[in-house]
């Protein structure tokens, strides 16, 4: 085999059949659901000093959620990606951890690619679902979180409409947050940001340009393409630090507040929310934001900037206030009216990063 | 890199060059005639020139199949073959590839790295070689790890999906498609007319993604085809923003 010592990931064996049965769609092992479940509710919530460590690791074992076992009915599947309670991600291809150091603290699982693969675990039609879901149903409370990605839900959801010819309702699966869509939707940001802020400015450059030319009638090169030294410095300067500034600033906003927020409530002892439920709501509320900026190339008022980033603000701040303010509110009503606060404040100071930082042309 | 195709006589490899291998072949059968061209074979006695070459030839070998083109176009090889899998269950895909295209697969399968860090710092120094002095090591770097870490996501986000692909395989083929962004580049620098940039670039982009997309695509299940190439164009659109901007 001469490919299969090769590459840094020796579980995959390119001389297997590249489409092996998913590991997380095996058969359940009750007894371990049982004994976390168990565990889970002997622990009591206030008791604020275990509860981080056993919230990590349960969340190891569960990777997410800690719900009640599904109910045994008649047509239900068994769940499939993170809403999986009987997964156990370590379990890849009936391997154990592959090394003591990696299981001393448990900790160390995070640089490790297995723990973040059921969260990949969706289809096109999911991400495209999700993404449908963000632009069109923000204001649907709880829509996101409970219909689209399955919170709260352990049995399968049911469709409205019967496409199969008996009526028995056809079920649907729910697979709970994804990590994809935040990856990709906030790197799309981030190059549309550049990109337009770019245009920006060369629309500038050339409005100067013509503006020179009516003033001074030299004829210089005819180009539209900002050939010239100086114009060619500046642009090239801004392009590189628009990009790096839009990596920052995006990167801040969609992984390091949720994550923020995720550590103030779990301190706090609101733990009902997960972590990759944080990051997956705020990736997805980027996704007017993208709209938003891809229009945003041309050179509008000002005015009509503000317009549309409030509306895309407006979009997005409702769209992570439905969701991930009434599990908040559940578990504890008075703290968790600072995060419900603090959700379009920190929407609306985004807003304004990017119309100062990307959207104001500095020359006149 | 005695690893990817060192043990090979040179006679052996020039063969798989001309396409040697007649029509019908199973994948089986290749492999075959791959165990014995991997025999030990003592490359110590050789002349210099003779192992420099040999990475060389290598190297060239794969900037054809790069630019040689397939008998299907990948973006409709992605949308006929979810009807295909849907019916019958082929893993493999063999028959269903024509002889042309198997014999590209083949040949990227025997991955390197020199080509994609020669084509790298190609197009690194193009892009710095037409930016002012001041920027000129800034856009080299960024250029340089752009290429690197975003081929290094693109890859890992094929295998979160659940592909079975080769890291450093995956990482060999996106390397090796820049080479029509690295020719654009080049061009670039004595032509800077913008429409005619911006046809170039257009090209060389879809170029670059051709073989990028039939490779990955070899390796994912079809319901997610769509969300591994994302990132492949996302990447290539990426590249093709830099070399026409800059």
């Amino acid at each position: 085999m001469m490919q299969s010592s090769y590459g840094m990931n020796s579980n995959y064996d390119e001389e297997d059949d590249p489409f092996a049965p998913n590991p997380f769609r095996a058969q359940p092992a009750p007894q371990q659901q049982q004994q976390q479940q168990q565990q889970q509710q002997q622990q009591p919530y206030n008791n604020m000093q275990q509860q981080p460590q056993q919230l990590y690791n349960m969340q190891q074992q569960q990777p997410y959620g800690m719900q009640q076992p599904p109910p045994p009915q008649g047509n239900v599947q068994y769940l499939s990606g993170t809403m999986d309670q009987n997964a156990a991600p370590h379990n890849y291809n009936n391997q154990t951890p592959a090394s003591s150091f990696f299981s001393f603290a448990g900790c160390l699982n995070c640089i490790r690619l297995d723990t973040y693969q059921i969260y990949f675990d969706v289809d096109t039609s999911d991400v495209a679902g999700r993404l449908k879901a963000a632009l069109l149903f923000f204001h649907l409370p709880d829509y996101f979180r409970v219909d689209t990605l399955g919170d709260d839900r352990n049995v399968v959801v049911t469709s409205e409409t019967s496409d199969t010819d008996n009526n028995q309702e056809t079920p649907i699966l729910r697979k709970g947050p994804d990590l994809y869509g935040p990856l990709w939707i906030a790197c799309t940001l981030v190059f549309t940001l550049a990109v337009t802020s770019n245009m920006l400015l060369y629309f500038d450059h050339w409005k100067q340009f013509t503006t020179n030319q009516h003033h001074h009638s030299s004829t210089t090169t005819n180009t539209t393409n900002p050939s010239s030294a100086a114009g060619d410095f500046q642009a090239m300067e801004y392009d590189l630090t628009h990009l790096i500034h839009a990596l920052s600033v995006v990167a801040t906003f969609a992984f390091g507040l949720p994550t923020f927020f995720w550590l103030a409530t779990i301190c706090m002892g609101m733990t009902k929310v997960p972590w990759v439920m944080w990051i997956c709501c705020y990736g997805y509320c980027l996704v007017p934001y993208v709209a938003i900026t891809s229009l945003l190339w041309m050179p509008w008022w000002s005015l009509m900037q503000w317009i549309l980033l409030m509306l895309a603000t407006l979009m997005s701040g409702c769209f992570v206030l439905r969701n991930l303010a009434n599990p908040l509110l559940q578990q504890d009503a008075g703290k968790a009216a600072t995060f419900v606060l603090a959700f379009p404040v920190t929407h609306f100071i985004f807003m304004c990063v990017l119309k100062f930082s990307f959207y104001t042309s500095t020359k006149k | 890199m005695a690893q990817s195709s060192g043990a090979a006589p040179e006679w052996a490899t020039a063969a798989n060059n001309a396409g040697y291998n007649s029509s019908g072949i199973l994948a089986t059968t290749v492999e075959q005639h791959q165990d014995e061209l991997f025999a030990p074979y003592s490359t110590l006695d050789e002349p210099v020139m003779e192992t420099i070459m040999r990475d060389v030839r290598a190297v060239g070998a794969k900037l054809k199949v790069v630019m040689r083109p397939m008998d299907r176009a990948p973006i409709f090889y992605a949308a006929v073959d979810t009807a295909d899998s849907n019916a019958n269950a082929n893993p493999d895909h063999i028959e269903e590839m024509s002889e042309n295209d198997r014999l590209i697969m083949q040949q990227l399968k025997d991955w390197d790295l020199w080509g994609p860090l020669v084509l790298c710092l190609a197009l690194g120094i193009c892009l710095s070689f037409r930016a002012p002095s001041e920027q000129a090591s800034l856009v080299f770097a960024a250029v340089f790890c752009g290429v690197w870490v975003g081929g290094t996501i693109v890859t890992i986000n094929a295998q979160l999906l659940g592909s079975t692909i080769s890291f450093f395989q995956s990482l060999c083929v996106l390397g090796y498609s820049i080479f029509p962004m690295v020719l654009v580049a080049a061009v670039m620098v004595i032509i800077r007319w913008a429409w005619i940039d911006l046809i170039m670039v257009a090209v060389g982009y879809l170029w670059s993604t051709r073989t990028s997309t039939f490779f990955i695509s070899q390796y994912i299940k079809p319901e997610r085809r769509l969300l591994a190439l994302y990132p492949v164009y996302f990447f290539f659109t990426f590249l093709a923003w830099i070399v026409f901007y800059f």
